[in-house]
Order: C-alpha cells, then structure tokens, then sequence
C-alpha cells in the first residue's frame, strides 16, 4: 500500500487526509482529538492515530503535503506589515513570532511523529488547496464533465491572497484571478462577526442567521464607504483593524459610526434590531460582490461549470445566491470547504504529483471503525434497550412521540455539518420539540435555524431545486427557497427569511433512507438533523464523548453501532 | 490550573476578566481529565476521571453565566468572548502535549491536588467576598423601563447560583481529597512534597506570565521594535506579490519550495 497524506495546521481547524492507492481513507480533525474546537496546533493527534491505524512509516509513505507555501505567507504579510512597521507593531510582533511555531516549522513538527525524508515533503498554494477540494467531490453532479471548470477561492488570507479565480482544463489549472491582502471578503465579514460579539471562525454562522432578521439598510454606505468591486476587491482600510490589531478586526471610525453591541446577543437585547439590520447590510454586500466575482470569472473564460471553495463558501446562503444565477450551468461547493477541508486539497495535489491524475470523488463518511478509548467502560455509561433487528421499530416509536435521539454510526462526516452519523434528531413535524432542541438542549441563539433531512423523491414538494445544483444538498452545501407547503407543515425547519438548508436522503444513506420511508407512512416526511455536540464543542469523535455531550444536553436515547442505548 | 487575582465587588472589569479566568482554568481542567479517562486503561480510575471531567464543564458553564451576567458591553475595552482555542495561548493547556501523556499517573495526581487546592481555595475566598451576589453591576445602564424585571430576574438568579456555588465547593473538596489520597498512597513523602512545590511554582509563573497583559505587551513592545529597526531595511526582499496571471506548476521540485 502507498499513502499520501494532506496536512493543514497553524490557522484554524488543523486537520489531515490520508488517500490510499487513490482513495480518501481518513479525513481527521485534530479538534476531535482535543476537543477544543477549532484546534489549530500541529495535528499530532491525528498523524499519530492515523500512523498506528494504518501502520504509516517512511517506506510506505509516498508524499506529505502540507497546505499552503509557509515562507510565501509570512513574507507576504511581513512585508505588508512593515510598509508602516510602527503603525503595525502588534502584528509585526506576531509575524516574528511565528516564525518559530507556524508552517515554517512544519518539517520539524513532522519529524516528531515521522522521519519521513525531505524529498517526500512538498507544499502546495493555499488556495490551490482549496481549490483541489473542491475538485474532489466534482463527481456527484450529473452529467459530470471532465474539461472545463471555473473554481472561484475566497477565504480570509492564505499564503497572503485572498480570493483566486481559477481556469481548469482537463488537469491543467490557470489562475486567471488574484486579490492580495489587506483586500478580504473573508476578513471584511470576520469583521462584523467579530463586532457582533462573535468569535471569528466559528461565529460567521450566526451573522449568516441574524441577517435573516433584518434589513440591508446600510448596504449602499458600506459599498459607497467600505468595500467596493471594479475588477478587484477594495477595502477601504480606515474602517478596519485586522491589519493592525490581532485582538481586535474593526476600527474606531467603525465602532464610532454602527455603534456599541452586545457581547452576548439574544433575540430579546434591546439592540437586536439594529444588530440584524447590520447583519443583512454586510450578508447582502458580501453576496452581491460574490456575484460579481462570479460573473466577471464567467465573462472572461466563458466557462459556466463553477466550483466555489475557501472559507466563504460556508456561508451557504452566499452559495445559493450564485448557484441560482442564470449565467451558472452547473455549481459545486464541497462538504468541507474551509480550511480543514484543505488538508483533503493538499492530498489531492499529492495524488497528482504521484499518480498523475485527482481524486474527484471522496467520500461522504469516512474510516470504517470507531475509535475506542483504552479502558471498555461503556457499559457503565449506557445500557442496551433493542437488540439489531427491533432497534428501527423503537427509533420510530420513539420520534412519532417527539423524543429526541442522537446518532453515532459507523463513518464519521468529511465536513463541518452532521449528515447524520454525528447527528441529534428529531421530528420536524413537531415544532415545540424542535424548539426545545434549539434553545434549550443545544443551547443555540434563537435566531439559528435547525436543517431538516427529507428524502430525495419528495423535496421538490417542499422546497424549490434545480438541478444544476441539486448534488450539493446532500452536504447541506447551500440553503433552499421553501414552498408554501413547507411553511404549513413543517415552519420549524424554515428560517425567518424562508429558506431552509435543507440534506437530502438517498439510496447511500440507507438507515435514513428506510427511517424517513416509513416515517412518511406515519405522516413525518421531515427529521431535524443537527450535529452531536453542545454549543462551542466539536463533534462527538467516541463513546466517551457521546456520553459527555448527552449528559450535557440531558439526552437519553443514543443510536449506537445498530443499536439503541440508553444513558446511565 | 488557577492564579491568584486581585477582584474587586466595584471593579466590574476586574470581576469579568476573574470569572474568564475562572471559566478557561475550569474549561482546561475538564479536557485535561477527559483525555485522562481515554488515555487511562484502569476502568474505575477512567470512570473517576470522567465524572470528575463532567463537574468542570459544569463549573465552566457556571463561570460563564457570572460573566454573562455582568453585561459588559464596552469590546474597545475588554474581550470577554470565550473562545476555548485560547485556552492554549493564554497556558492553560499545553499545546505540544496532555497532562495525562506526559507525567505518570501518580505525578498527575499530584498535579491535580495542587490546582484542585489552588481552586478551593480561591472560590472560598470569593465566597467571603460574596462577589457572586453582585451580578450585574451594569444593569443601570439599560433602559429603565427593564429595570424592575431585571431585578427580579437578578435575585431569582443569585439563589440560583448560591446553591450552585456551594455544590461547586463540595466537588472540588472531593476532587482534593481523592487526588491527594491516591498521590500519598503511591508517592513517597518527600517526592509528593517536592512534585507539590514544583507544580506550585510552575503554574503561578505560567499564569503570571500568560495573562500579565501590562508585562506581555512591553516585552512584545520591545522585541517588535528591536527587530523592526533590524529588518527594515531589508524590506523589499520579502516583497513576492505574484503576477496575476499564471499556470500552476505541478512540478515536484517547485513543490518543495516553501515559497
């Protein structure tokens, strides 16, 4: 067996992807291991779980790649930090210190967990990483073709750029379009969550949700003031920080003109209003400049089969936006198209240096075995109440009463968002119950919605789809306009603004596809599915963090192994 | 896991940034016994270790509740977010290594009883303080038309936690008197003595200097500027800002450059 892994480490979410003879094997997050969300150390944990599975050495190892060019990024951001060196201080002070813990150590990190040989170390660009991922699950659409691909990056800041467009034919990949830092999409909405009282990275979700509630009242000031396009992404820097300020990504002319926020934002703050109405005001400038992005990349290659991948494509209501473009024929965005997802991307770039060709299509789930602790002591945690054959019957039972039940299967999702493996559910017939799994269980803000999980023959029922970009629904890559029907039935499910990010169900899912057949025989077509973990946790990684979160959510019943459990 | 902080009943400031603390020292006290119950193979030790792990994400939550309660709102002054990755950079969690995989189970324990103590006896301390009592010292500045509510929801959310709080005291009394057993039983005298003073002495100077913002910053200050003056001029030889238009080489020796 050969193996080539991708590595991505130092900014957020570190992770790693094992490909072996030209198939993902494992796509590891280190924060499983850690369980501190967003861990961005050196994924230690990962390569040494990885190396002990599949018995890794330096012999059987054809090529490690890491995610981006370390020495390109710090010198692209050293060098901007010091055009005003005093001005910038606190991030010149970072960029020294960097040196010593960042990617420019990452040869010594990984001689920690392997004494691979220089030659099989490689970097790849950053945002050629990202655009690799999305490679990867190309695919799953229909009619897939091979030739020509229009791949759109756009992320906070990687190897110092900052949104890429790129031109793929056959295997040959032209970038045909650069932005540079300090000029970020991705920072410029790091910021507003960050003024919002939200931590970057993790709380761009929420700004995504509050902006439902909303209106776009200051769009036309911050595209007069703050952010414009003409063939280049152009932030005007007096309202930002970032590039000063580590701790802090908004200025004070910024502070002085929106106004003080709460640190703790809820539906019932007094600001709440006005925090929506400048939620919409940056969702709707951050759209209408990805659609101009998009269109300028169309007009100037013809090409109409896009791919979106970087950090912005998590924002699946941006997505949906392009996605539904008339201009757009055919629309990608992978399940995991961050920066943890670029581990996958960097592998990807390894399998064509080694095998001459991509991965382009990776598995939903990966790893077909749990990960067990040392000691066997979940029979102290929970307790076996069905044996295989009769766990279904009790799982149906049990949602037709509106309990709540957690899943953890065999295969863990590539992606940020629960597919179900990882997943609570519930049904979404039944919107007191999914409340109650929203605010008081989960502890989300009231203002996120929860995604529902249907079959494939019945969404056009309730939702609209088009085909071009139907594929993408089963990772729950971008959100759907709902019907009238949807708001009758199921209005749980649908956000303030109408739209729901809906997973669809198929035949490669067959526990959820026999579930949801004969839950619609008993008048349930929608299941809520969000992830398996409280609020500001990772996903459930084992047995032992199942139990963790269950106790913390007070959950009792736990589908488990094809079994169903319940907690001590 | 814990310092000694200066807290204040008027100085709300202070107060948030205390109960912050509090949460992230909690916070990594639970991952650090959590992974202690995955690493360990002894089922009754694993299975302490879990509950003892589930009582400090209590405690976290409960940390995090006071601060929420002071209703700071001013970010140009203080961050208070919460946000578990800097657990690692303000020291509370190594990031090369857990507790559990690099010390022995009986220097572990000892570990345990030093920051176990280290907490009791700084939460009975506020406790004589009554600082939990005061929650929301910023309650004056909203609307005045909320002012009555928020009261009533203040006193009924005091008791609340007062018995959360005397609960919290009691775990950690046990979580000192197991860790402490089970050290003594299996250390000599003088080793668990030594180990003591030596955990002792490492975790004030790690806090002293991880959360010393004042002597943080001057240090950084320094540094920066030192080095500033030294690259300067040499400025233009990290300037690599690409031409916009290009292939990209899957070329196998361009792919061992780092640049």
């Amino acid at each position: 067996m050969k193996y080539i892994i991708g590595i991505s480490a130092f900014y957020y979410e570190s992770s790693v992807a094992l490909i072996e003879n030209g198939e993902l094997k494992e796509f590891l997050k280190e924060e499983s291991f850690t369980r501190i969300k967003g861990t961005s150390t050196f994924p230690k944990f990962c390569l040494e779980y990885i190396k002990m599975k599949y018995s890794l050495n330096s012999n059987n190892i054809d090529a490690c790649v890491f995610y981006e060019k370390p020495l390109l990024s710090w010198s692209r951001l050293t060098y901007f930090s010091m055009l005003k060196p005093f001005k910038r201080w606190k991030i010149n002070s970072q960029q020294f210190k960097a040196i010593w813990s960042n990617g420019l150590m990452f040869k010594k990190y990984l001689k920690n967990v392997f004494n691979l040989n220089s030659r099989k170390i490689f970097y790849s660009y950053h945002h050629v990483s990202h655009a690799l991922t999305s490679v990867a699950y190309a695919r799953y659409k229909q009619n897939y073709n091979s030739k020509d691909k229009l791949i759109i990056v756009a992320d906070g800041v990687g190897d110092g750029e900052t949104l890429s467009i790129f031109k793929m034919v056959k295997n040959n990949l032209e970038r045909i379009y650069l932005d540079l830092y300090p000029n970020s999409l991705g920072l410029f909405y790091s910021t507003i969550t960050d003024f919002l009282g939200f931590n970057i990275n993790d709380g761009e979700f929420k700004v995504m949700g509050l902006s439902g509630y909303g209106n776009p009242i200051y769009k036309d000031f911050i595209l007069e003031n703050i952010i414009s396009f003409d063939n280049n992404v152009k932030l005007n820097m007096d309202w930002f920080d970032f590039d000063k300020n580590p701790e802090r990504s908004y200025s004070n002319k910024f502070f002085n003109y929106f106004g003080k926020q709460n640190l703790n934002l809820t539906s019932n703050s007094s600001n709440f209003q006005k925090a929506s109405n400048i939620a919409s005001s940056f969702q709707e400038v951050l759209e209408h400049i990805l659609v101009q992005v998009t269109e300028w990349g169309i007009k100037k290659t013809g090409i109409n089969d896009i791919y979106f991948s970087g950090g912005i494509a998590h924002n699946s209501r941006a997505m949906a936006k392009i996605a539904n473009l008339n201009k757009v024929k055919n629309f990608t965005v992978p399940p995991s198209p961050g920066d943890s997802g670029a581990a996958l991307g960097a592998a990807n770039y390894g399998n064509f240096l080694i095998n001459k060709k991509f991965l382009t299509k990776a598995p939903l789930f990966y790893s077909n075995n749990f990960y067990y602790p040392k000691s066997n002591i979940s029979k102290n945690l929970f307790k076996k109440i069905s044996k295989n054959f009769d766990a279904e019957k009790y799982i149906l039972n049990l949602l037709v009463k509106g309990k709540i039940i957690c899943v953890f299967n065999n295969g863990a999702e590539t992606g940020p968002r629960a597919l179900g493996n990882r997943s609570i559910i519930c049904s979404a017939k039944l919107p007191q119950i999914v409340k109650k799994l929203n605010s008081k269980i989960k502890k989300r803000e009231s203002f996120r919605p929860l995604s529902p999980m249907i079959l494939e023959k019945n969404v056009t029922k309730y939702f609209y789809v088009k085909s071009k970009f139907n594929h993408n629904l089963q990772w729950m890559g971008l959100t759907l306009k709902s019907k009238k029907l949807t708001f009758k039935n199921y209005k749980s499910c649908v956000h303030v603004d109408g739209t729901s990010r809906v997973q669809v169900i198929n035949d490669n899912q067959p526990f959820y596809n026999n579930i949801l057949n004969k839950l619609e025989k008993l008048g349930h077509e929608m299941l809520i599915n969000t992830s398996f973990n409280t609020a500001g946790e990772p996903i459930v990684f084992d047995y032992i963090d199942c139990y963790v979160s269950m106790k913390k959510m007070n959950i009792k019943y736990l589908f488990f192994d094809k079994n169903l459990y319940v907690k001590v | 896991m814990f310092k000694n902080v200066i807290i204040n009943n008027k100085n709300s400031n202070q107060k948030s940034t205390a109960f912050l603390d509090f949460a992230y020292a909690e916070f990594s006290s639970a991952i650090e016994m959590l992974q202690a119950s995955k690493l360990i193979d002894n089922e009754k030790l694993a299975l302490g270790f879990l509950d003892h792990s589930l009582d400090e994400f209590k405690h976290t939550n409960f940390f995090l509740n006071c601060l929420k309660n002071q209703k700071v709102i001013n970010p140009n002054d203080l961050n208070l977010k919460f946000d578990t990755k800097l657990a690692y950079n303000l020291g509370f969690i190594n990031k090369n290594y857990f507790l559990f995989n690099k010390y022995s189970l009986s220097q572990f324990c000892v570990f345990i009883t030093i920051n176990e103590a280290e907490a009791l006896k700084l939460f009975t301390k506020i406790k004589k303080m009554k600082i939990i009592k005061n929650i929301d010292d910023k309650i004056e500045l909203e609307k005045i038309i909320d002012e009555e509510k928020k009261h009533l929801n203040d006193i009924n959310k005091n008791q609340f936690l007062d018995v959360q709080y005397s609960e919290l005291l009691e775990d950690e009394k046990k979580h000192v008197f197991l860790s402490s057993k089970f050290s003594k039983k299996h250390n000599k005298w003088i080793i668990n003595k030594f180990l003591s003073m030596k955990f002792l002495i490492l975790n004030k100077f790690r806090h002293f200097m991880s959360r010393n913002t004042y002597i943080n910053y001057v240090v950084n200050f320094l540094i920066s500027f030192f080095i500033i003056i030294l690259i300067f001029p040499l400025r233009f030889a990290l300037n690599f800002r690409e031409p916009r238009k290009k292939n990209i080489s899957f070329s196998i020796s361009k792919s061992k450059l780092m640049l």
